[in-house]
């Protein structure tokens, strides 16, 4: 290893409108060295990346503070042409591979190698034809260094998915000036052989004497690989250190971290009766970017039932399963009654209710007043607020006033009046609005689906806290789907946590962190059954 | 300063440009002397006729299968309607309300069929449903040469077919317009005309607050809240779709009553488009629109090319200026239209 | 085994029929009224060749911004208007003959690139309604075409050329007629019997591949198995000669009909020139695109860019390709010339069994025979069968509409089932 970092980052802070999402980020990298950046979502690894990667959304909201030094200059990357210029490669969680065009093309996009042209003389550059030879030459190349056999003239659109990441990697080393070379989650979409491949075919990498930024859930795999940790929580580097050094539950328990103080756990010793509203069962959902593969659990009547995991895991495509947005199979029983989820609706007129993840693409109609978003469901599924005629109806916005006035003052929605546009608000108003729709329809149980993702802290607070009430004084039992652990462990009665599209575990919330970090990076089913019991 | 940017880029730049340019055409009507209450009772007319046309519109954009560029689909529809209530000699303004009548059948099984197609192509239904439009339209062209019409009248005298064009003076040539009309200051009020486009815009309004309404407005702004909120999709896309197609169908045969004639082959096909063009002048989106979208529009649009007519006319006696400003126009206005919709959710 | 492979075959039989279907349902359309039409072959065979040397480059500008998917592209009917306005020019300086051609061509070179580059403009402001935008701005040219013709020439606009003119001295006259001189001028330059120029087609392709085998053969080992190309060719040539041996009428028709050389060798220089382009770096460019913007603008291509390139290029070659069609007819309607040109041409690619996303040459050609067989022989095969042609007429009418209305829904719809598909 030789002496000078190849790449210093140095007191990196970056905040969005206020919100701190980095603060004081310090850690190098020296060439041939594997670093793996671990944190949970939203820990602020993509921000930082973004950083170094120099991509608008950094520019445009002001900047960030702090130097990256690279190759010992203190450089301000302003776009990911730059870093590339640099010798800095990304890859990326989704594939940027064209499906029509061969692998070789693919490997040599926009870095062609061409040869001059009777046209190109007159015309330019642009009219150089290709050098098919020198193309798929220096393809097979840098598929050789990876030790990979593919052929590359076949086009991408008939490799398995397996392969594409190599094929992404060998354009990256593809490029003379590489140097360092960032993985972000590579091995999600791989299987295990094809994981364990990949883990040698980055070492080969490294031994070239590139650097490596490793992204990655998969607590194993870091161990194998990295030759040091890097892990942010809440935007803080809390730990950076050799992997020899420490152990697989020590990065666990620093990734989950924060010590949770005993009151802030509301529910964490109701006894509630065994009396089950909901029971789903091998329940399968088809939801692009989320799919569940078998998903088995009980919620009692009255109780707050958390759903946990990592982002692409499966998670949020049960509620959304449940209530008829995309095609699952399986049972689910409520009300000790066979629930007919695949007819649109059927969960709604049955008395359950649904927050959506997706509070803008599902949850609302942008350019509707507050009072109709409020009260749509209701509307809809029950018929209430309609002025009935003959053979028609009327849409009644006199009574609906009165109930669309009392949620606003019970949600401390912050608008003009009930008739103001719901894209006009904040997140966390919006948010507000999605809830009360929800609650209008007087569910027995609700769906809450990452009620506080992307709003502010005071907004967090009044919706959890309105959740915890209407469970306690309305016994609305819930079912709140969450990437904030924390969140989870503040309100839920228990927590299930999803890993690989199945229930890895169902936890206490005063269970120790270690346990909800081993379950969320999939290592907890061996050990997790005797709990899932309980 | 900014504020009044702001209202003029929220009124719309391109209807700022249409007011403008009719306040222009009407000074010049003073200006060249052109007799103003004829005028003025032309413009009342063509807005009157258009207008069912104009909210023929209003369903697909609330449904979210955008501006109907298949609008030709309904005229078929109201045109055979229209052809069978002259084979059986139905006169009056009871003639027009039965062609009506006859033609709601066929526009709800042409709407049917149709929107089983517009289902399955969802994101390019604009591109479609305009080609589908002229392909009706060139398939009726051989069902007007084949079809067993044979009122004298309406038939080529020799030859296979009906005639291109069929005066409506033996059944109801402008029976509506003339229905309690009156002149104020010598500008005639087709009091008839206006009650039933009054009845239409009031029905499509009332429609648009019911829940069915609502429904079908969610499916267009949000087809995914639509879903969670357990609404069939394709069920409100196809309905939209009929109801489209039945008032294309009514609006053609007000269209001709006023008109004077029924203009078979050829003449439709080009038909949805300034239907499409005066929505958007109202200040419709292909996303959004309201019934005073439609009515704005529509008076808007018509008032200007009827005025633009004895302008042109008098300015350049030959060749047919205000065709080309009405092409000019509302293409321009649908290209405007279209260039706005990135960024939008379709 | 046996069986899954048999499964498998009329699988892929399906496939072929489905992906074809409108292709082979044209191909059964022409048949039929060929027969029924009963026409004298000399006849048929002249009017399918004047009109595949009339209308091939028309067709074959749509193709590069498919490539660039953009789909077909309905705006090559302000091409056409840059070829008129370029043969306006020539005729009001009385330039007449093939110097009148080039003349018309100069003017409307800079003409369409400019009209080219406004349109990608606009479509870079209306991705993934490119076609509607396409054809709506047809309308919208059309429209000032009107303007600037029927009333700001001679007023406003000086015209030399008193012929041209109105009597009244406003706008121009319809149609507008070519001189003696310049019509079919380039056609007249050279011409050959079909006969002999389907012999040396055939023998320079049977020729060539021979050729690229032998300096192949230099450098690797051949495998026989895939010289289809070659195969094709020679057997092609066989069964041509045999035909015409055979064949008494076939020979007689096609030593009948004269074709044009010069337009022909025009022809296969816009076939090379698209068949090169696609081999350069901007080609290369222009199919990345094509698949997804996203992943060539993050490769450091500049997508908007070239697709602008892409129009810019298709309505220069619409330009050409309405200049060859005028020069063959001899005159054209000053108003409405252009209007068909977009439907007509998209509708003949798609018939040949091009997709909105793929389109080559060989759809180009094949899809021009089949289109204009139809289009000749539906007013006759109307006629012998209803007595009546008008209905032929109206039949080609909503055929061609039909077709782009079908193709353009299953690509919609098939798309779609993708996108479920790999959900799944």
């Amino acid at each position: 290893m030789s002496s000078q970092a190849l790449l210093h980052f140095k007191n990196i802070k970056k905040s969005f409108s206020g919100n701190v999402v980095l603060d004081g980020v310090n850690f190098e990298i020296y060439p041939g060295q594997v670093v793996a950046l671990a944190g949970e979502n939203g820990a602020g690894k993509s921000t930082l990346m973004n950083i170094l990667f120099g991509m608008s959304v950094i520019h445009d909201t002001g900047g960030y503070e702090g130097e990256i030094i690279f190759e010992g200059k203190n450089v301000q990357i302003q776009s990911p042409q730059e870093a590339m210029a640099l010798g800095i490669g990304m890859v990326h969680q989704e594939f940027m591979l064209l499906p029509g065009f061969t692998v070789a093309r693919n490997i040599k996009l926009n870095r062609e190698n061409l040869v001059p042209s009777v046209v190109s003389r007159i015309a330019g550059k642009n009219y150089e034809l290709l050098d098919q030879g020198a193309i798929i030459g220096d393809a097979k190349k840098a598929l050789k260094r990876l030790g990979m056999e593919i052929n590359p003239q076949t086009t991408v659109d008939k490799l398995p998915v397996g392969h594409m990441q190599f094929v992404e990697i060998a354009r990256e080393i593809d490029k003379k000036n590489l140097k360092l070379l960032v993985l972000d989650e590579p091995t999600a979409v791989l299987t295990e052989s094809e994981a364990e491949r990949f883990l040698e075919c980055i070492r080969k990498v490294a031994d070239e004497g590139i650097a490596v930024i490793f992204i990655s859930h998969r607590l194993d795999e870091v161990m194998e690989l990295a030759d040091s940790v890097v892990i942010l929580r809440d935007g803080q580097m809390v730990f950076s250190e050799k992997t020899a050094n420490t152990n697989k539950h020590e990065i666990a328990e620093l990734m989950v971290g924060r010590k949770l103080e005993a009151e802030s756990l509301i529910n964490v010793n109701r006894n509630l009766p065994e009396d089950y509203i909901l029971e789903v069962s091998h329940f399968k959902v088809n939801m692009p970017g989320e799919k569940s593969k078998d998903v088995s659990f009980r919620v009692k009547r009255g109780e707050i039932f958390g759903i946990g995991g990592l982002a692409g895991h499966g998670k949020t495509s049960i509620s959304n399963g449940i209530f008829g947005m995309y095609p699952a199979t399986g049972t689910v029983t409520y009300e000790g009654k066979q629930l007919q989820y695949g007819r649109v609706g059927e969960a709604l007129k049955k008395g359950m209710a649904f927050v959506s993840e997706d509070r803008k693409g599902v949850g609302l109609l942008l350019e509707e007043p507050i009072s109709l978003n409020m009260v749509y469901t209701d509307m809809r599924v029950n018929r209430h607020f309609l002025k009935k005629y003959v053979f028609f109806s009327q849409f009644d916005s006199q009574s609906s006033g009165q109930i669309v006035d009392e949620m606003i003052r019970e949600l401390d929605i912050r608008c003009t009046g009930p008739e103001q546009p719901v894209g006009r608000l904040s997140g966390g108003n919006q948010q507000k609005v999605c809830v009360a729709r929800a609650l209008i329809t007087k569910p027995k149980i609700l769906f809450v689906s990452e009620p506080t993702r992307g709003i502010d802290i005071g907004a967090k607070q009044i919706l959890l806290n309105y959740l915890v009430k209407i469970n306690k004084e309305l016994g609305i039992t819930i079912v709140m789907t969450s990437s904030e652990l924390n969140e989870l462990r503040s309100v839920c009665d228990r927590i299930a946590i999803i890993g690989q599209g199945i229930v890895q575990g169902i936890l206490k919330p005063d269970s120790p962190n270690v346990d909800f970090a081993l379950l969320m990076s999939g290592e907890g089913k061996e050990n997790s059954n005797d709990r899932n019991k309980e | 300063m900014t504020g009044i940017k702001n209202k003029i880029s929220a009124f719309g730049f391109p209807r700022l440009i249409i007011m403008a340019f009719l306040g222009l055409l009407i000074v010049l009507m003073f200006l060249m002397d052109i007799p103003a209450p004829l005028t003025f009772s032309q413009c009342i007319v063509r807005v009157g006729i258009n207008m069912v046309l104009g909210l023929a519109m209003v369903p697909g954009i609330m449904a979210g299968t955008g501006m109907n560029f298949a609008l030709p689909l309904g005229i078929e529809c109201g045109l055979l309607a229209g052809m069978i209530s002259l084979q059986f000699d139905m006169t009056g303004v009871g003639g027009i309300f039965a062609a009506m009548v006859i033609s709601i059948p066929f526009s709800i099984l042409a709407g049917l069929a149709y929107s089983q197609l517009i289902n399955r192509v969802k994101g390019s239904e604009m591109m479609v449903s305009t080609y589908v439009g002229f392909s009706v339209v060139a398939l009726m062209c051989i069902g007007w040469l084949i079809l067993p019409f044979n009122h004298p009248s309406i038939v080529w005298p020799i030859g296979d077919g009906l005639r291109t064009t069929i005066t409506l003076e033996k059944w109801y040539d402008r029976a509506l317009n003339n229905l309690w009309a009156f002149s104020v200051a010598g500008v005639e009020i087709p009091v008839g005309l206006i009650l039933v486009i009054s009845v239409f815009s009031f029905l499509v309004w009332l429609f648009m607050r019911s829940r069915l309404g609502l429904m079908m407005k969610a499916v267009g702004s949000n087809p995914e809240f639509a879903k969670a909120n357990g609404i069939h999709v394709d069920s409100m896309r196809t309905l939209a779709t009929v109801i489209s197609t039945i008032l294309g169908g009514i609006g053609i045969i007000i269209y001709a009553q006023g008109f004077g004639f029924y203009q078979l082959y050829n003449a439709p096909l080009m038909m949805a488009f300034p239907a499409i063009a005066a929505v958007l002048i109202g200040g419709a989106t292909p996303s959004r629109v309201t019934v005073f979208h439609v009515v704005f529009g529509t008076i808007m649009f018509q008032s200007m090319l009827a005025i633009a007519t004895p302008v042109a006319n008098s300015l350049i006696p030959e060749g047919n200026l205000s065709e080309v400003v009405r092409t000019i126009v509302s293409n321009g206005i649908i290209l405007y239209a279209l260039s706005r919709m990135q960024g939008g959710k379709r | 085994m046996e069986h899954s492979e048999k499964t498998n075959f009329t699988g892929l039989l399906k496939k072929i029929l489905v992906n074809n279907a409108v292709t082979i349902l044209f191909v059964v359309i022409c048949i039929a009224g060929i027969v029924l039409a009963d026409q004298p072959m000399p006849y048929v065979v002249g009017e399918i060749s004047s009109r595949l040397f009339r209308n091939l480059i028309l067709i074959l500008a749509l193709l590069v911004p498919v490539w660039a998917g953009m789909g077909m592209n309905f705006s090559i009917v302000l091409g056409a208007m840059a070829a008129q306005i370029g043969i306006m020019v020539s005729m009001n300086f009385s330039v007449t003959g093939v110097v009148g051609l080039v003349l018309a061509f100069i003017v409307s070179v800079p003409l369409s690139l400019f009209f080219g580059n406004l349109t990608g403009r606009l479509f870079n402001h209306t991705k993934g309604q490119e076609m509607i935008t396409g054809m709506i701005l047809g309308f919208f040219a059309k429209g000032v075409y009107d303007l600037v013709f029927m009333f700001l020439c001679g007023p406003v606009i000086p015209v030399k050329n008193q012929t041209l003119l109105l009597p009244n001295g406003i706008g121009l006259t319809t149609p507008i007629n070519l001189d003696g001189e310049t019509k079919g001028a380039m056609n007249k330059l050279w011409t050959i019997s079909l006969e002999k120029a389907l012999y040396i087609i055939l023998i320079l392709a049977t020729v060539f591949f021979v050729g690229q085998l032998i300096f192949k053969m230099k450098k690797e080992k051949i495998d026989w198995k895939k010289q289809y190309k070659l195969y094709i060719a020679v057997f092609s040539l066989v069964g041509y000669h045999i035909l015409l041996t055979v064949s008494e009428t076939v020979r007689f028709a096609l030593n009948f009909t004269d074709v044009p050389v010069v337009t022909g060798l025009l022809i296969g220089a816009v076939g090379l020139a698209i068949n090169f382009l696609s081999r350069t770096k901007l080609g290369s460019d222009i199919h990345a695109v094509g698949q997804s913007q996203t992943i060539a603008v993050s490769m450091g291509i500049p997508a908007d860019k070239i697709r602008i390139m892409a129009i810019m290029i298709s309505t220069l070659l619409a330009a050409l390709g309405q200049l060859v069609f005028i020069q063959d007819i001899g005159n054209f309607t000053t108003y409405t010339a252009h209007e068909n040109v977009g439907t007509f041409s998209i509708a003949a690619l798609l018939v040949g069994g091009a997709s909105i996303k793929k389109a080559n040459i060989g759809h180009a050609i094949l899809g021009a025979l089949l289109f204009h067989t139809m289009f000749i022989i539906s007013p006759l095969a109307g006629k012998n069968l209803f007595d009546n042609a008008q209905l032929g007429e109206y039949f080609r009418v909503f055929v061609c509409y039909a077709v782009i209305a079908v193709a353009l829904a299953l690509h919609a719809w098939k798309q779609i089932m993708a996108k479920k598909a790999e959900d799944n």
